[in-house]
């Protein structure tokens, strides 16, 4: 197989352009470019035109006119761990996912197709079996990460690290971040967020989950926040929620799946967590 | 309310992958979703989300974790130890032993 073959359909975008001034004469303002596909909506932030096109599920990016954009992608938020497995100790949150750079980002693209892949969120663990990774969300080759799998309690692996923000462990059982990934740790039982740590479990309240990050401007809809951790499972009240997240619950109450995009799922005393909620991708251009 | 639409992909019967895509963009680019490919419901009473490395069932259309011991069965959605966890207090369960142990 030729190694161009694969990009026959889909053209994958190129980080090698990034940060690149667009090329004299193209763009229609601004240097902007014009694209098509998702969901896409007239926004005037700051009292500047742009088509803001949404994306919440896979599809394709079509750019008919070669220019700058502004991103913001949302990687999937982390399912928590198992509150009902072999011990009672509360299952550590998932954390959220991580957004892409800062809070979004300007790129070059070249008119073609590319993939857009959003990020589902990572399942619930059960049994034994750490809560899920959020998977990561694509323009392309440029990418935001999905939060890792809340641990299970006591005597279970820590959260999965190395894919953005870390989910919680069991007690005594910190989750552990990926250095060169923006993202928090989780604390020993809350999960952490796109934009703060979670939080230790303290006697029978669970670990407060991190805050995620807080979108200002870029929808120009109601600021809200994205990327929050899950707060943890307690064995006698559940941890609180970060901002833009869901808190973890108390014995007998089923864990909260996390709803603002990428956040983590909140924990459980004793039964299933909550899933992680998806991410999203966000494209605007002036216009 | 999520209204999103997930698929699990199932190869020789365990999860390999999960994706938020529509049944229509799915059909549609054999390319991108390669291998077999089953709903999976992300908040759904009765219905386990699929996480990567479950097992799929498809009588039941739902997917389970692994097996957390060799004497716990599967029963209701969840892995069933053969006597129930007390209800208060931190406890680990003792397989050799089948019983729980407070820690």
């Amino acid at each position: 197989m030729s190694r161009y073959s694969a990009r026959t359909l889909i053209q994958q975008g190129s980080i090698a352009n990034w940060g690149k001034a667009a090329p004299t004469g193209i763009g229609v303002v601004g240097g902007y470019g014009v694209a098509t596909g998702g969901s896409s909506s007239s926004i005037s932030p700051s009292s500047v035109n742009y088509t803001l096109l949404t994306f919440t599920s896979d599809t394709n990016l079509v750019v008919t006119t070669a220019g700058l954009f502004d991103i913001l992608l949302i990687g999937g938020g982390a399912g928590a761990g198992p509150g009902e497995g072999a011990s009672s100790c509360g299952g550590g949150a998932g954390g959220g996912g991580v957004i892409g750079i800062t809070s979004f980002s300007t790129i070059y693209l070249d008119a073609a197709t590319y993939a857009i892949d959003v990020g589902a969120g990572g399942g619930a663990g059960g049994g034994s079996t750490a809560g899920a990774c959020g998977r990561g969300s694509h323009i392309g080759n440029v990418f935001a990460v999905g939060g890792g799998g809340g641990s299970g309690p006591t005597g279970y692996a820590g959260g999965q690290s190395g894919t953005g923000a870390c989910g919680g462990g069991g007690p005594g059982t910190g989750g552990q971040s990926n250095a060169s990934i923006t993202g928090y740790n989780g604390g020993n039982n809350g999960g952490g967020g796109a934009g703060g740590i979670g939080g230790n479990t303290s006697g029978g309240t669970g670990g407060t989950g991190g805050a995620g990050i807080q979108i200002n401007g870029f929808t120009a809809g109601t600021s809200y926040f994205a990327g929050a951790g899950g707060g943890g499972g307690g064995t006698t009240t559940g941890g609180a929620a970060g901002s833009g997240g869901v808190a973890g619950t108390a014995p007998g109450v089923g864990g909260i799946t996390g709803s603002n995009y990428g956040a983590g799922g909140g924990g459980s005393g004793n039964t299933t967590g909550g899933n992680g909620a998806a991410g999203a991708i966000f494209v605007r251009f002036k216009i | 309310m999520d209204t999103r639409t997930y698929f699990a992909q199932v190869t020789d019967g365990i999860v390999t992958d999960v994706r938020v895509v529509s049944q229509e963009f799915l059909d549609a680019n054999p390319e991108r979703y390669t291998g077999t490919w089953v709903q999976t419901f992300h908040n759904t009473a009765g219905k386990n989300y699929a996480s990567v490395g479950w097992e799929y069932l498809p009588e039941t259309e739902n997917f389970r974790p692994q097996q957390p011991f060799a004497s716990w069965t599967w029963a209701n959605n969840y892995w069933n130890p053969p006597t129930p966890k007390p209800n208060e207090g931190r406890w680990s369960w003792n397989e050799e032993e089948l019983v729980w142990v407070a820690i």
